[in-house]
């Protein structure tokens, strides 16, 4: 799935693209500011799209001024589901959530990070998930932990046909990788979004 | 078991499974030997580990199915081993495990620690003792 424009994944149009401008705002814009917004297709083409779905009532014009303004129709019963397929991206970090905060062997932090925490996550994007585990575990534990991790890499997949790439380290390597400067754990601290367990910042002052 | 028309999953006799059987071993025999405390050695015997576990996996679905996976895409190889009946369920899990902690090390060495590499020749001598059994 293309996870920085969702509805590409039913309508990979000029259509899907309009909307999704639209629906990222609650002000009017004129054709030139969606075409510029939507960073490809024609100016000519753009307009077209709007004057479509203007006639299909998912799209508002108001002439305040010299040029025309567009807004997406809240009030139209087709609104709310073109919003939700624009903000399948929260969906995806709840899911994620929910999965592994219902584990039974927790981690001591789990967050993501990469092109999809960062909100630049296209069609082919890894999402790319940091899990903190327990500093000992049994080996029945560490059967149950690999499983776990596993079952979220295959729902990920299942989720949103994008591979899942699941960085699981131990705190104490954590720890050391932060000491010698490594810079993916300075990736991790700026792009961060924190599914469960103690805040990555505090977990790497903690380890420092 | 389902049929696959793949080219890329191969007839084998239990001969070939012996030898896949025997190059399992040998590739987790030499990981045990050489993790020591180093991180050079622990990238060494990771590295060894996921050629344990895969040739491991191929002999326990050559023994049981009589074919094994030839492809690079190695989620093949995972998918088969899911159609053997195994005495160990939590397998096919350790190998995809195994295989993602080799595509993890891709974003810092520094993620194949002595730990790790210990938790990686286990799994993949999960996988022989397997192939030892059947």
């Amino acid at each position: 799935m293309d996870l920085s424009f969702p509805l590409a994944t039913i309508a990979p149009t000029l259509d899907a693209g309009v909307l999704h401008v639209l629906a990222a705002t609650t002000s009017g814009c004129t054709g030139a500011e969606v075409h510029r917004r939507l960073g490809h297709g024609s100016d000519e083409g753009v307009r077209k799209v709007l004057a479509r779905l203007v006639g299909q009532g998912i799209v508002v014009v108001e002439t305040p001024a010299r040029y025309p303004l567009y807004r997406l129709n809240r009030s139209h019963v087709a609104a709310p589901h073109i919003e939700a397929l624009t903000r399948v991206r929260q969906d995806i970090v709840d899911r994620i959530r929910d999965q592994v905060t219902a584990w039974q062997v927790l981690p001591t932090h789990a967050g993501l990070f990469g092109s999809f925490a960062r909100g630049t996550a296209h069609a082919n994007s890894d999402i790319d998930v940091l899990l903190v585990r327990p500093e000992t575990l049994t080996e029945r534990e560490e059967d149950l932990w690999l499983d776990q991790v596993d079952g979220l890499d295959r729902a990920i997949k299942a989720w949103t046909g994008n591979v899942a790439q699941i960085i699981d380290l131990t705190a104490a390597t954590l720890g050391r990788m932060a000491r010698e400067g490594d810079p993916l754990v300075d990736s991790w601290r700026a792009e961060d979004i924190p599914l469960h367990g103690a805040r990555l910042i505090a977990l790497l002052r903690e380890l420092r | 078991m389902s049929p696959r028309n793949s080219g890329r999953i191969v007839l084998c006799t239990p001969a070939d499974c012996r030898v896949r059987r025997d190059q399992a071993r040998a590739f987790i025999e030499v990981a045990e030997l050489v993790l020591t405390e180093g991180r050079r050695e622990a990238h060494v015997a990771a590295a060894l580990a996921v050629l344990g576990g895969i040739a491991a996996a191929d002999a326990v679905c050559g023994f049981a199915l009589g074919q094994w996976s030839r492809g690079q895409d190695h989620t093949q190889a995972v998918a088969l081993l899911g159609d053997v009946t195994l005495r160990d369920a939590t397998l096919p899990t350790k190998l995809r495990r195994l295989l993602a902690d080799k595509d993890a090390a891709h974003y810092s060495p520094n993620l194949i620690t002595v730990e790790k590499a210990k938790a990686m020749v286990r799994q993949a001598a999960a996988l022989l003792t397997e192939a030892d059994l059947s």
